[in-house]
């Protein structure tokens, strides 16, 4: 099995690139490879807990939460999270904190590496 | 160690603060654990934009600009390309681009066809496209 990187610097209700981002991931934990998810820029508001439940609208935290649970790695921009006003105690649990240089290493090393950015 | 090319083609304007994220990356390669990481910035389209000189972004909107950033990497030695096509496109000289000699930089912007870009990015280990 493979491991995919991927990185993503769209917030998540702005536009469609989040739910894509997690609905990939999700569909490749579902083929047991690993997946590593990196957050940047305004993606990093995504990993703020207490999002609330909208009708129609994707629930990102839930989503999130089910998907760690099933392995996802996530990782948080520690200065793009810090700049937004986002601290690590009001993240969803099992959200790391590291530097971009974390990107670079972990991109590396996976089989495939994306970066979903904005358009 | 043999060095991995990470390739960064920047397309997005100083408008976003993408640029700045591609760059910050860049300068996040230098100092990677287990790889030895040989970064290259390429500016395309719009993109080539970020590249001007006398970028008054703290003046004007108390913002960082990317040419701050160029300028880091140019000092940092990394390799900094820019569309040539693109530059005439967007009229912009070879004197209109920034450089880091304030602080005795030799590394500058270097103009290259597409081609040459396209070459860059089918040599590398990885491309990271912003």
């Amino acid at each position: 099995m493979g491991t995919l990187a991927i990185g993503i610097l769209t917030g998540p209700y702005g536009s469609k690139n989040m739910a894509f981002a997690l609905r990939l991931a999700k569909a490749a934990l579902e083929k047991g490879h690993s997946v590593r998810l990196w957050l940047s820029g305004d993606a990093t508001t995504v990993a703020k807990k207490g999002q609330h439940e909208y009708h129609r609208c994707f629930n990102f935290e839930a989503e999130l939460r089910e998907l760690i649970e099933m392995g996802l790695e996530v990782v948080n921009c520690e200065s793009c999270a810090y700049i937004r006003g986002i601290n690590k105690e009001e993240m969803i649990d099992g959200i790391q904190v590291d530097t971009m240089t974390w990107f670079i290493e972990n991109a590396l090393s996976s089989d495939v590496a994306l970066m979903i950015g904005e358009e | 160690m043999t060095a991995k090319r990470v390739f960064f083609l920047i397309r997005s304007t100083f408008k976003k603060e993408v640029p700045l994220i591609a760059m910050d990356h860049a300068l996040g390669c230098l100092t990677a654990r287990g790889f030895k990481v040989e970064p290259v910035v390429a500016f395309v389209g719009a993109g080539v934009l970020n590249c001007l000189r006398g970028q008054d972004g703290m003046g004007t909107y108390g913002i960082e600009t990317p040419e701050e950033r160029i300028k880091m990497l140019l000092v940092s030695d990394v390799k900094v390309l820019v569309c040539g096509e693109d530059m005439e496109r967007y009229g912009i000289t070879m004197d209109m681009l920034t450089d880091a000699r304030e602080f005795n930089a030799e590394n500058t912007i270097q103009p290259v066809s597409f081609e040459e870009i396209r070459e860059g990015i089918e040599s590398s280990d990885m491309v990271l496209v912003f």
